[in-house]
């Protein structure tokens, strides 16, 4: 019961659709790796999501919620969201014509909300719709102060996702990382779509690497501010605790176990580079690795029973696995000249690295069971230190293929790099855990 | 007090006779002026002072403010870079001909003012990994520390830290910059 004209229009958005939905299907080429969705055959969701009725002193912050709202939704890669442009082709009126109205021209679901600010308190209500059958599928209120629109927004477009996926979203997370600032190199964060970007740190000092503890706002890192590389940690209120690690002059690339309980790193306390693993509890370190090479880089595997590192054991740098107790230790790079950094899927079937040639790198996800290798990028500039969304369908890193290297973020699968900063010089990113 | 009186008295008529004949030895004595003439021929004729010759010191045209036998000082030492850099090949941390002269240059020094502590930084050019390098400048710093101790310098004394790539001496992105950035360097620390 579709209008010629709706059908045509219906048909050019599942046109565009059509390699989003092939890329789930079958692997892309060069690359081999089906990071967006697993499963088969997934169709993107088609939304339309209206920005909040309001009246004239709220249409700008109405126009922020929605517009953030729809940015979500398309950047998680579950949805079409439909163009706000084809809006007025529908009207208005009560639900269920509106959903059959929507129906006509793709939606599959629709919210639509109503924002009010009273002084600086912003109240917006959003209802969730099926528009066939026609079903209200909720209906959820959200308030807070007027400065914290986007953050309302970020939520909202999680609850949308969660309703209608059943999986949860990222839209709440963040994204710190490194920047020139003066002599050194200080600790920024900003939401993971770029917005609200602010530094945290003011040490005067090199920092580097930070990583997002797995519970909490807290940051471990690596810091010259007091003359030697050392393991720090970034507390929400903004205090920074030096951790008890291995000894030497050299601690350094921390991560995070699953539970928060530990940090692995590398330390020198022996006299060259191994990996320790320190418990934050009875402040002690283990030493896992026990070779003359140099052994840095660690990353836990979200199951906390592994732990992926560099070793240039065999002469040049490559990455191995091995189980937390330091045992059972395995090549997993072959065919690389040099590759480092390596950073565990949360899904705990990837693992990706940075891997050298001719003087710069790029970005390869390796499959752990069957070391089937993708790579993600080809040679636009240097692409860095790769870690991925909490969800593990994008990687967060830094590129130099503007210039000077700034912060992108793409999909699991190559697709959709955006870049984030704008300034230079931002470096060894890391993405949070949903927000608790 | 009747010695320190006499010797006064000896200088400040040995003084006077240098000085101007013509003064009156003290006050007291009513000695005429020329009654002091014959005290300056146990002296010299009035010239001017003759150089005094204290060990090694030349004649100050100006004033000093410090004896030349002090040390230069610990910033004055480093920015004369006594203590020189050594260069690494690319992905290495190996000690070639040239390091291993510069580095026999420096441990004489260092083994000749065993009092400082010397701080022997490792850095790396930027095209390795970030985290790799801070490794990788800490293999070149150790490498540079145990050649200079294993020529008879204090390891006691001896510090080491790597930069890894956080540090260029020169920001370009070609060899010659490269090159410039893999290096130890030496610093005397107070």
């Amino acid at each position: 019961m579709r209008s010629i004209g709706s059908t045509l229009l219906a048909g050019a958005l599942l046109a565009a659709l059509a390699p989003l939905a092939s890329a789930a299907d079958t692997p892309p080429s060069p690359g081999g790796v089906t990071g967006v969705i697993s499963g088969s055959g997934f169709t993107p969701i088609k939304i339309a999501i209206h920005d909040p009725d309001a009246d004239a002193g709220s249409r700008a912050v109405s126009r922020e919620i929605g517009a953030t709202v729809r940015a979500d939704l398309q950047f998680s890669g579950y949805f079409d969201v439909l163009d706000p442009g084809i809006y007025p082709l529908v009207s208005t009126s009560p639900e269920t014509t509106v959903s059959d109205k929507w129906a006509s021209i793709g939606a599959a679901s629709l919210a639509l909300s109503k924002v009010a600010v009273t002084g600086d308190r912003l109240d917006l209500r959003v209802t969730l719709v099926n528009t066939s059958p026609a079903t209200r599928l909720s209906a959820q209120r959200y308030g807070g102060t007027v400065d914290l629109a986007r953050r309302l927004a970020h939520q909202v477009a999680d609850d949308i996702l969660q309703q209608l996926t059943g999986q949860l979203g990222i839209s709440s997370t963040w994204i710190a990382f490194v920047s020139k600032h003066g002599n050194g190199k200080e600790i920024y964060m900003m939401d993971y779509d770029g917005q609200r970007l602010r530094r945290i740190t003011t040490t005067g000092a090199i920092n580097l690497m930070p990583v997002w503890a797995p519970i909490g706002q807290r940051l471990a890192f690596m810091s010259w501010r007091t003359g030697t590389p050392s393991i720090d940690v970034l507390d929400a209120d903004g205090k920074i605790t030096r951790q008890n690690a291995a000894g030497g002059t050299m601690n350094i690339c921390p991560d995070w176990s699953p539970d928060g309980r530990k940090i692995v790193y590398a330390s020198n306390a022996p006299g060259n580079a191994e990996i320790y693993l320190l418990d934050l509890v009875g402040g002690r370190s283990t030493r896992l690795t026990n070779s003359p090479a140099i052994d840095t880089s660690p990353s836990f595997s979200p199951n906390g029973r592994e732990i992926a590192f560099t070793s240039d054991r065999s002469g040049s740098p490559q990455i191995y696995v091995m189980d937390v107790e330091g045992l059972n230790v395995r090549r997993l790079t072959t065919g690389e000249e040099y590759a480092d950094a390596a950073a565990w899927s949360p899904r705990g079937d990837k693992i990706a690295y940075v891997s050298r040639r001719e003087g710069r790198f790029d970005i390869v996800v390796v499959d752990v069971a069957s070391g089937a290798t993708a790579r993600l990028t080809h040679g636009e500039g240097s692409n860095e230190n790769p870690r991925w969304s909490p969800d593990g369908r994008h990687l967060v890193f830094a590129s130099s293929r503007a210039g000077r290297f700034d912060i992108y973020t793409m999909r699991a699968d190559g697709a959709d790099v955006r870049r984030l900063t704008q300034g230079g010089d931002c470096e060894t990113p890391d993405w949070s855990r949903r927000a608790p | 007090m009747t010695s320190s009186r006499v010797l006064l008295t000896a200088a400040a008529l040995l003084a006077a006779a240098l000085v101007a004949p013509g003064c009156a030895k003290k006050p007291a004595a009513t000695t005429p002026p020329e009654a002091a003439v014959p005290a300056p021929a146990e002296a010299p004729a009035p010239t001017p002072p003759p150089a005094k010759a204290p060990e090694a010191e030349p004649f100050p045209a100006q004033p000093v403010e410090k004896a030349p036998v002090v040390e230069p000082t610990i910033d004055e030492l480093n920015r004369q870079g006594i203590l020189r850099t050594v260069h690494f090949a690319y992905n290495s941390n190996a000690l070639d001909d040239e390091a291993r002269t510069i580095l026999q240059g420096n441990a004489t020094w260092i083994k000749g003012h065993a009092g400082y502590t010397v701080e022997i930084s490792g850095h790396c050019d930027e095209r390795g990994s970030i985290g790799y390098n801070v490794a990788l400048g800490d293999r070149r710093a150790t490498a540079v520390k145990d050649y200079v101790v294993s020529l008879g310098a204090s390891g006691a004394k001896l510090t080491t830290v790597s930069y890894g790539e956080e540090k260029p001496v020169d920001p370009g992105h070609n060899e010659a910059a490269w090159a410039k950035n893999r290096r130890a360097e030496f610093l005397i620390k107070p």
